[in-house]
């Protein structure tokens, strides 16, 4: 479906921000990326998506990739169901306008992910999760087999962040390959099927969830701490980290320091 | 629907200019005139009253509608472009950048073709340099499109005062004052083909984008992620605002605020939504600049120049606008 | 915000309005220059002091009233009014004292008569100061001028400069006939010769009495008579208060653009194509400021309902030593020319011979039957009713 072949990209010559990397997407599954602030996450998967071109290797897809941004504010207050079939804009002739298709396309996407009910609203006048939502549901309209997102569940509070990645998850059991990036390595534990964990320009290394989803892989990759526990209740285990620098303990703001050796009483 | 509201509104404001005027014509005349303009029977009545009629009138009517229609969809264009409702032609500098482009015909005594080409030339210099100015990854921010278009308009406005300093005093340099004030004083049918010709190919090429003008407004990453190659289509689009910017400038000089002020009154009004958007603004940018034009003539004995008229309308509507929109519009960006 | 500069159309007008009006007073008061015999011969009076003046200082009051004294007649003058110039040169007949003069009234010079008959004219500096008359004060100095002629009615600033300079000038007014007499005074006194500055002054006033006079003896009803100050690019017409305003009623015509049902405003007033087709002038007088020509109205559909198109006595104006429009020493001339054109069936001269005894006195100079007709527009009026009286 989609395949990473050698691809290296560089903001300028010379300045390598990942090389080599190579790897492919399977239909109906998720493929998280990894890895701390500017290593290249978005900058991989808009070349994934097709929106940035590497200056080595090449990105075979023989299907068109959607796009999900970060949901930002838009200067025009368009109603959420004209964002939406915006999305059917690679099929629809230069000059052309949406047809009955198209619309029916758009409804069926909001269908699909949910909100329906928001098909009126002015899209300013969401809440960010459900931006985020409309901007999933327009790369849902267009109707392609391959879903790129960057950072879906930034931002959002916990029960939208739950909504983002449910869908998120659904979307490729119904057959969508999907590729995204995220903070959270716990996000990636709930949704995916591989992980691409990204630590440096010749670091960047693919391979299954459970391989990658490590403690050990984890610690490495971010430098903190990260942990696997049980979730009571819930069936899964799940990766936590407690924030302090591995290389030792950093005390937290609190004074609440874990080591029961400094002051005890207060 | 608001296109055949907008059109209709523009016929009967059409009508009623062309039967206003310092030469007396009954309303019944000027009637009977128009329809036998239409049915090709001749007008029983003075010649005079004809000529003033379709030689004066009409096509100063007619020249006031493609100049305030080119002018506010141009804003549109434009506003959609930058994706910010606070540009206009003038604000962005294509206004002053195609002033100069016409002064410097008319100081090098060049045809009416010319001005029209020098006028495009410079207004696309212009909206090139606010755009390269303005092209980041996050696209530019209002203060700095606005900026941009401030220096790039007052460079273009100092060459043009330069040309003025230069212009041989006693043919051109009046000629290029009166035309900068802006004015429809001196409509022929031969100035309504000069405009017609630049200002309905670029409106004829933003309705055929209008939809991608939507798409487009949303932002560069945004585009390219519904699968659209921004550029080609803003370019596209700016070459169609300097275009119509030139047509209208061409033959009636700076007029201000019609580009700033109708795109916001209509987006009021039907949403932005660039399908409606862009007929309607025509429309009520038609009908508005005809209104104004109409009143520059009959309110004092002399010419009031339009470009002073309509920021006198323009500035007050356009600060009232601000306070009252400021968050229904766009959001805090 | 980006925009226009300020109009200075009607400024300009004023401006070589006013200049005609110097020249032509000048030229007057050179009435009794030594005439020579055919041929294009130009007496030059060089700097001679009449018999009659005085020598010792010469008090120059300028219409601002401050007073300038001058040890003696000034000998190098810069004029920078447009039409001060060429006053300058018919008071003097001759260009030697005119050491620098604006661009405009240089351009005059060389595109008008003047430059043929005072070649001399043709090479004095014209970069004295810029189109809105402020000076270059270091231009004007390496000119070593002693005498500065400059606009007294616009505000001190393009005066100040110059005094400041340690040079000595006198401030003129804009207006009228009788402020072309001023100038004409002014500078036979600075140029210590008084008696011709009379002598021209008092040709101006006979024959203004004479036109007068004249112009309430004509019966019948009176023409219709519009100026057009500018016609290409928007229409400007002459209205309540202008010169042109003047000598349309002293001819026995009216004015439509002045008086009830007139322009509102006095001056140049801009007016649309259906006012002018509403005051339906009987003939249309079109001025010496921009291109237009008759068959410009002939030739349009537009202007076609107008009696004057329609009578064809839509006229040029004509252009002698300066244009005729405004007021000069050679109004008296243009007083002819306009009541003959108004009234064809009664007034009797020939205008011809008048411009040629006019031209011997104030410039001693003998224009060719070429140059008559250059003056008095044959070539293009001839497409105009009546014009046949004007030729030779």
């Amino acid at each position: 479906m989609l395949d990473l072949v050698g691809i290296g990209f560089a903001y300028a010559p010379g300045d390598w921000v990942f090389r080599d990397v190579t790897f492919g997407l399977e239909p109906g599954t998720v493929t998280s990326v990894l890895g701390p602030n500017g290593r290249g996450k978005t900058t991989l998967v808009r070349c994934a998506a097709g929106l940035l071109t590497p200056q080595e290797g090449s990105v075979r897809r023989d299907v068109p990739a959607g796009f999900v941004p970060q949901a930002r504010g838009t200067a025009f207050a368009y109603p959420v169901r004209e964002m939406v079939v915006m999305g059917r804009a690679a099929t629809v002739g230069v000059f052309a306008v949406p047809g009955r298709r198209d619309q029916a396309a758009a409804d069926a996407a909001m269908d699909r992910v949910g909100i329906t009910e928001l098909a009126d609203r002015a899209f300013p006048t969401l809440s960010g999760g459900e931006q985020q939502l409309v901007l999933v549901a327009r790369a849902v309209a267009s109707g392609h087999p391959v879903m790129v997102l960057d950072e879906p569940a930034t931002g959002l509070d916990l029960g939208n962040q739950g909504l983002v990645l449910g869908l998120v998850r659904s979307l490729a059991d119904d057959g969508l390959t999907v590729l995204l990036t995220t903070h959270h390595p716990d996000h990636a534990m709930v949704v995916s099927d591989a992980v691409v964990l990204m630590g440096g320009p010749s670091e960047v290394r693919h391979g299954p969830a459970e391989a990658l989803l490590s403690e050990g892989e984890l610690t490495a990759l971010y430098d903190v701490p990260v942990h696997e526990v049980d979730v009571p209740g819930a069936g899964r285990r799940a990766l936590v980290t407690g924030y302090g620098s591995s290389a030792g303990r950093l005390p937290l703001s609190s004074g609440r320091a874990p080591d029961p050796s400094a002051r005890g009483r207060r | 629907m608001a296109v055949p509201t907008a059109a209709a509104a523009l016929l009967v404001v059409g009508v009623v200019s062309i039967a206003l005027g310092r030469y007396p014509v009954p309303v019944g005349h000027v009637v009977e005139v128009l329809v036998g303009q239409l049915t090709g029977n001749a007008y029983p009545g003075p010649a005079t009253e004809q000529d003033v009629v379709t030689l004066v009138r009409l096509p100063r009517v007619l020249l006031g509608a493609l100049v305030g229609g080119g002018l506010a969809v141009g804003g549109v264009a434009l506003q959609a472009a930058f994706r910010n409702p606070l540009v206009s032609p003038q604000v962005i500098g294509v206004s002053s950048g195609a002033s100069f482009g016409g002064a410097l015909a008319l100081v090098l005594g060049l045809g009416t073709g010319y001005l029209v080409a020098s006028a495009f030339v410079f207004g696309m210099a212009a909206l090139g340099v606010v755009f390269l100015v303005t092209a980041g990854r996050g696209g530019a921010s209002m203060l700095m499109i606005v900026l941009g278009g401030v220096v790039t308009g007052s460079f273009f406005t100092a060459l043009v005062s330069l040309l003025t300093y230069l212009a041989d005093p006693y043919s051109t340099l009046p000629a290029i004052v009166f035309w900068l004030l802006g004015s429809l004083a001196t409509a022929t049918f031969g100035k309504v083909l000069v405009a017609a010709v630049p200002v309905l190919v670029g409106f004829a090429v933003l309705l055929a984008l209008r939809w991608r003008i939507n798409v487009l407004s949303l932002g560069d990453e945004d585009a390219a992620a519904v699968g659209i190659r921004p550029r080609p289509v803003r370019w596209t689009l700016l070459t169609a605002v300097a275009l119509i910017v030139a047509g209208a400038v061409a033959v009636s000089g700076v007029i201000g605020w019609v580009g700033l002020v109708i795109p916001h009154l209509v987006r009021m009004w039907v949403g932005p939504d660039h399908r409606v958007l862009l007929p309607v603004s025509f429309l009520v940018g038609a009908a508005f600049l005809v209104t104004v034009d109409t009143l520059a003539r009959t309110l004092s004995g002399g010419e009031i120049p339009l470009g002073v008229l309509t920021a006198l309308v323009g500035a007050p509507a356009f600060f009232v606008l601000l306070r009252r929109n400021r968050d229904r519009i766009w959001d805090r960006a | 915000m980006p925009g226009g500069r300020p109009a200075r159309a009607g400024d300009l007008s004023r401006r070589t309005v006013l200049g005609s009006a110097v020249a032509g007073g000048a030229v007057l008061l050179a009435g009794c220059g030594s005439g020579t015999g055919g041929g294009s011969v130009v007496t030059s009076a060089g700097g001679a002091t009449d018999a009659a003046t005085p020598a010792g200082p010469i008090a120059l009051t300028d219409q601002r009233g401050s007073v300038v004294t001058l040890e003696r007649p000034a000998g190098r003058i810069v004029t920078i009014p447009q039409p001060a110039a060429s006053i300058l040169v018919a008071v003097d007949q001759s260009a030697d004292h005119l050491v620098g003069m604006q661009n405009a009234s240089w351009v005059a010079v060389r595109d008008g008569i003047l430059g043929a008959m005072f070649p001399a004219a043709l090479a004095v500096r014209h970069d004295v100061a810029d189109d809105t008359f402020t000076p270059n004060v270091e231009a004007v100095l390496a000119l070593q001028p002693d005498l500065v002629v400059q606009w007294g009615d616009q505000g001190t600033g393009i005066i100040a400069p110059l005094e400041n300079a340690g040079l000595k000038v006198v401030g003129l007014k804009y207006g009228t006939q009788d402020d072309v007499t001023t100038w004409i005074s002014l500078f036979a006194k600075a140029l210590g010769r008084t008696e011709r500055g009379d002598q021209l002054n008092a040709a101006t006033l006979k024959a203004t009495q004479q036109m007068t006079a004249l112009g309430k003896t004509t019966t019948g009803a009176k023409p219709r008579v519009v100026y057009l100050n500018r016609f290409v690019g928007g229409l400007k017409v002459a209205g309540t208060g202008t010169y042109n305003d003047g000598y349309i009623a002293m001819v026995g015509a009216q004015n439509p653009a002045s008086g009830p049902g007139g322009a509102s405003g006095k001056g140049m007033v801009g007016v649309d194509p259906e006012q002018l087709l509403a005051w339906d002038p009987d003939i249309v007088l079109l001025g010496n400021f921009d291109a237009a020509l008759p068959k410009d109205l002939y030739d349009s559909t537009v202007w076609r309902g107008l009696t004057a198109v329609r009578e064809k006595r839509v006229y040029k104006v004509p252009l002698g030593g300066y244009r005729w429009d405004p007021p000069s020493h050679e109004s008296p001339l243009m007083w002819r020319w306009l009541g003959m054109v108004a009234f064809p069936d009664e007034a009797r001269y020939d205008l011809r011979a008048d411009v040629v005894s006019s031209y011997q006195r104030f410039y001693g100079y003998q224009p060719t039957t070429a140059e008559l007709d250059a003056i008095l527009r044959t070539a293009t009026n001839d497409g105009s009713a009546d014009y046949q009286q004007f030729h030779a």
